[in-house]
């Protein structure tokens, strides 16, 4: 009677054990599969951002006064950029570059590609991040005045995009 | 005394066997549930400001492009005064002169229209303009795309245009408008045109 008692203990020890190797296997798998996802998270949150700051960066580049296109006192054109003022804004730019458009801008870089009715590259502002970890990049279609290719005295509206490149 | 105690053993068996049940079903739900959060992620926030965008400052550029001129878009009767613009000019005479572009079902790009772009009716000058503009922005960064253009008179609404990315996928499903972008045309009706993104 006692062997069977003492065999039966055994049984059951085994069986313990084996339950508990089981049960640590399964909250060793939920600790790392946690780590993992707190590793993503933490990546996803950084990512998330750097697109936060590409969205203001690009809005404030969007609505620059600086570029925008204005006539007189009345209300700027929406999505619009001179592309006068473009050009001439790298001199603009050179003067004030290190604080007051650092501030704004921070490591970026914003480009103007006119497509229709001509293709052409205006850099509006560049200060690329030598130790950069990561870039976003934001595709925004804008009209292009251009006071000097129209006809009569009326401006030229071409098709255009701006690319604001942020870096991390 | 024996059996109950052997029955309170037992029974004392179950439920722990139960509880390590539970625990294991509590293990697989969380699981899944970390699953799940992962699928359902919400779309980034500069996703949707990126694509809410582009349907309507696309459509905002593109109607208010004036042609090149190098297109020799010279209207006749009227002659040369001002470039051209995609669309308050050139789709206001495709609209006008629709019917000598869609004879039936067939499409005569030599039919007649005051602006001759390229040597072509201004519908098909338009058509072809549009889709290469779309074709090399939101086409080129891996987005879809379907523009459409209407006329409305007292007689009804005519679709005039439809243009798709190069896929002909259009937009079916989740995607973003531009909101109706009107046109008048002289003496005749409206012109609406749409342009959807989506990803």
């Amino acid at each position: 009677m006692m062997i069977m008692n003492n065999k039966k203990a055994q049984v059951q020890m085994t069986e313990t054990i084996a339950i508990l190797f089981i049960f640590f296997i399964l909250v060793g798998l939920g600790i790392s599969f946690y780590a993992k996802y707190r590793v993503v998270a933490l990546d996803d949150q950084r990512e998330e951002l750097l697109q936060a700051r590409a969205v203001r960066t690009t809005l404030k580049a969007l609505f620059l006064p600086e570029i925008l296109c204005s006539r007189g006192s009345a209300e700027p054109e929406e999505n619009c950029v001179d592309v006068l003022k473009a050009k001439n804004f790298q001199k603009v730019l050179g003067e004030y570059s290190n604080d007051y458009y650092f501030e704004m801008f921070s490591y970026a870089n914003i480009s103007l590609f006119g497509i229709y009715p001509l293709s052409e590259k205006i850099v509006i502002y560049e200060n690329p991040k030598l130790d950069h970890e990561n870039t976003e990049k934001t595709y925004f279609i804008v009209t292009l005045r251009d006071e000097t290719a129209g006809v009569s005295g009326v401006p030229a509206y071409g098709y255009g995009y701006m690319i604001v490149e942020v870096y991390s | 005394m024996m059996k109950s105690v052997f029955i309170t053993g037992k029974r004392k068996k179950g439920q722990m066997e139960i509880m390590g049940l539970v625990i294991i079903v509590i293990l697989i739900t969380l699981g899944l549930l970390f699953m799940a959060i992962f699928a359902f992620k919400d779309e980034t926030q500069k996703k949707v400001f990126t694509r809410k965008g582009l349907a309507s400052s696309t459509m905002s550029a593109l109607l208010k492009a004036t042609t090149s001129s190098e297109e020799g878009c010279v209207q006749r009767f009227i002659g040369e005064a001002n470039l051209p613009k995609l669309g308050e000019d050139v789709l206001e005479d495709c609209a006008l002169y629709f019917a000598e572009y869609k004879v039936g079902d067939a499409v005569l790009a030599s039919g007649f229209s005051q602006y001759r772009c390229q040597g072509v009716h201004s519908c098909d000058f338009f058509k072809r303009k549009t889709d290469e503009l779309l074709q090399n922005t939101l086409g080129m960064w891996g987005k879809h795309y379907e523009y459409r253009s209407d006329f409305i008179d007292r007689f009804g609404t005519t679709e005039l245009l439809v243009i798709k990315d190069t896929a002909g996928r259009g937009c079916p499903g989740e995607r973003d408008a531009s909101g109706v972008y009107p046109i008048q045309v002289k003496f005749a009706g409206l012109v609406e045109s749409q342009l959807y993104v989506c990803d």
